[in-house]
């Protein structure tokens, strides 16, 4: 029993090893990755790069312009700017990446649910959508710091609101799984609803929940980085975005240009980064957007065209066309907008 | 037809009345006592005033009763009064809303024109310069925050150059002089016009021309020439970034959907008949890759009165997101609260009128 366990843990750690290979072996994948892992270590790092504090006042040496010491310059207070942008690394990734995983996790599940548990689920599910769709982040969020000004109150909000973009994507998606020829032989042969929805139905949306997760991730950092720069979330802890608040306070008078600069250069590379793992990401997983690049009919001279549509109407047998008309007009009622 | 109209009314009205029920109740969980920015000026120790005001106003009626107390003013469209501006709710935002619409406006029709023939012509000809550039750029630009390039081109033309003005929207000490009858009657007979125009030529086009148009003639015809350069001069840096963003992201919308449409057998149809390719790409590709559009615009419709805090706090534009921020930092609920109900309520319109232009636009799209 143990040494089963123990080798079913060795074959997925296998999996794993294979899978991220594969990532790395993309292009743009080995750029995400070597972007991400940079910002991964200043943020573990931090302390041990920098012989700087963050509470280190030294109000005779602020506003200083970059120097060997300060390789960014200081601060009004004289703290340095470049200590504080690798401890604001990690209150970046941990709003994106905690975010991201909490929304794609929400939103793939009432996405399935919605999609595969019958109508009151679905019922419940969508207006539910269509009221949090309605409601501003921005403004909710500001409202909402007046209660509590926590980074734990931001990715909850952004978690509570944001997991409806996941879930119609996931809902799409599992619609026209469902009536899919292997979930039908599934259902037929007398398989559960939830095995079904384990075994058929989340892997056909994997590939999707996984790319969305990555690009969440990068889309939640930037709000981050506004919403701290509004002045949300805990004022005792540095981020990116409130570096950049003291900046404009400060360091445009006295042309203190890395100030200004390095938050941005660091947020755009985290958020490229995570963007690029996303679209790799979709590149491995997808299976049709190996197919698409030979499907373009666009270009062709009229004559090769016609000669197409009368080539491809001459295959199709009588009732194959009957069939394809069926399958069209059946499409039409469903066809959902995004 | 009529069945599905009247399922939308119905799910729009109920999505309201969420929100107003969730406006409700926000400030009275946020704040341990709602009452308290009535009491401003009144001190600690007279709780006799303080349990007048609070019997004035109603804090003392069971949760029930303030509710649907609440939904009845709500209903007449009373939002009540702001304690810091002391002024009523609507004044203080009317003040603001035609601020945030000179920045969202003008850079949404510019960002919309400009994104309509980059990705038309990008999406066109795959190999174009134009095509290039929108793919290279659309990579870059969503991960760049454009708060901070705002940040840096304030700092680059306003502070290292001087070409433009790092604040507000106006120069320091002048008012903006706007004399209202003469915009409204410009206004109405711009209308008119642009009605007649098109009952005379039946054609849908004259209205999204015309009706701009007359717009831009009243505002020509209500502010002096001086006070629009003034406020142009102003707007052009927040307007220029704002734009940048969003020609990338309509561009990139319409070359997908230029794509898209061009792979549909419709136009492999098309082009067999022997129609000539300009009919081909204006009649039946261009007309039907703008269809994913109607929704785009619909949705950033309702941003066009709420504008950006970002924008506005970076660049001190007196508009409806920098009343936002204030009224939150001074805790001025009775303002923030509406100021949430009413970006709610213009979502819920403008989701309801996108739906109905959509489906005059595209036929297609059946009732799901």
């Amino acid at each position: 029993m143990m040494k089963q366990l123990g080798l079913r843990f060795l074959s997925a750690l296998r999996g794993i090893g294979k899978f991220l290979l594969k990532i790395l072996k993309n292009p743009k994948g080995r750029l995400g990755v070597i972007l991400v892992g940079i910002v991964v270590l200043a943020a573990i790092l931090a302390p041990v790069l920098t012989p700087y504090e963050l509470d280190a006042y030294d109000i005779a040496n602020g506003l200083a312009k970059p120097s060997r010491e300060h390789l960014l310059g200081t601060d009004k207070n004289g703290i340095d700017i470049l200590t504080q942008i690798l401890y604001g690394a990690r209150i970046s990734l941990i709003i994106g990446i905690v975010t991201g995983l909490c929304v794609t996790l929400l939103g793939a599940t009432l996405g399935v649910v919605s999609a595969y548990f019958g109508k009151v689920p679905a019922t419940v599910i969508l207006n539910l959508i269509n009221v949090l769709l309605v409601i501003p982040t921005t403004p909710l969020m500001m409202i909402m710091s007046n209660l509590s000004s926590s980074y734990l109150m931001m990715i909850a909000i952004f978690t509570l609101i944001g997991w409806c973009g996941t879930a119609r994507v996931v809902r799409a998606q599992v619609l026209s799984v469902m009536n899919m020829n292997y979930v039908r032989a599934a259902e037929l042969s007398g398989g559960s609803k939830t095995y079904i929805m384990y075994r058929h139905i989340l892997p056909a949306v994997s590939h999707l929940l996984i790319m969305n997760c990555a690009l969440s991730c990068a889309g939640f950092m930037i709000a981050e980085a506004g919403l701290s720069f509004i002045g949300l979330g805990d004022p005792s802890v540095i981020s990116w975005g409130k570096i950049l608040v003291a900046a404009q306070d400060s360091a445009f008078t006295s042309g203190l240009w890395a100030w200004v600069l390095a938050p941005g250069v660091a947020i755009f590379i985290t958020v490229y980064g995570f963007m690029q793992i996303g679209y790799a990401l979709e590149e491995i997983l997808n299976p049709k957007m190996k197919r698409k690049k030979d499907k373009r009919k666009n270009g062709l001279p009229p004559e090769e065209a016609a000669a197409q549509v009368f080539a491809s109407m001459a295959e199709q047998s009588e009732d194959e066309a009957l069939r394809l008309k069926e399958e069209f007009s059946k499409e039409v009622p469903t066809r959902e907008r995004t | 037809m009529k069945g599905y109209y009247l399922k939308k009314v119905l799910s729009s009205l109920f999505v309201l009345f969420i929100i107003i029920t969730l406006n409700f109740f926000l400030p009275r969980m946020i704040f341990s006592d709602p009452a308290q920015p009535y009491f401003a000026g009144v001190p600690e120790d007279q709780t006799a005033l303080r349990e007048q005001i609070r019997e004035e106003y109603g804090f003392n009626d069971p949760l029930i009763v303030q509710y649907f107390d609440y939904l009845g003013r709500v209903f007449t469209l009373d939002l009540g009064t702001s304690h810091v501006y002391k002024d009523s709710v609507w004044k203080v935002m009317f003040s603001r809303i035609p601020w945030s619409m000179v920045l969202t406006v003008s850079s949404m029709l510019i960002s919309i024109t400009l994104g309509i023939i980059l990705g038309a012509i990008a999406g066109k000809k795959r190999d174009h310069a134009a095509d290039k550039v929108l793919l290279g750029l659309s990579g870059v630009t969503t991960a760049i925050p454009s708060f901070w390039l705002a940040l840096v081109s304030l700092m680059l033309f306003a502070f290292t150059f001087k070409i433009f003005p790092y604040r507000g929207a106006m120069t320091a000490g002048y008012t903006l002089s706007f004399n209202g009858p003469v915009f409204l009657i410009v206004l109405v007979v711009g209308v008119a016009l642009t009605v007649a125009l098109k009952l005379i030529t039946r054609k849908i086009i004259c209205i999204f021309i015309g009706s701009p148009l007359s717009v831009l003639a009243a505002l020509l015809a209500a502010v002096p020439v001086g006070d629009i350069a003034d406020v142009a001069y102003h707007a052009a840096l927040p307007v220029m970034i704002s734009v940048f963003s969003g020609v990338i992201s309509y561009g990139l919308l319409v070359r997908n959907s230029m794509i898209a449409v061009t792979n549909e057998d419709y136009i492999l149809t098309a082009r067999a008949k022997g129609l000539p390719p300009s009919v081909v790409l204006y009649k039946h590709t261009f007309r039907n890759a703008l269809l994913p559009l109607i929704t785009n615009v619909g949705m950033s419709m309702a941003g066009l009165l709420g504008g950006s805090v970002l924008m506005e706090k970076i660049f001190s534009w007196p508009g409806m997101g920098q009343l936002l921020l204030d009224a939150c930092n001074n805790g001025d609920y009775q303002l923030s609260q509406a100021i949430l109900l009413l970006f709610a309520s213009i979502t819920v319109v403008c989701n309801f009128i996108t739906d109905l232009v959509y489906h005059k636009f595209d036929p297609r799209v059946k009732e799901v």
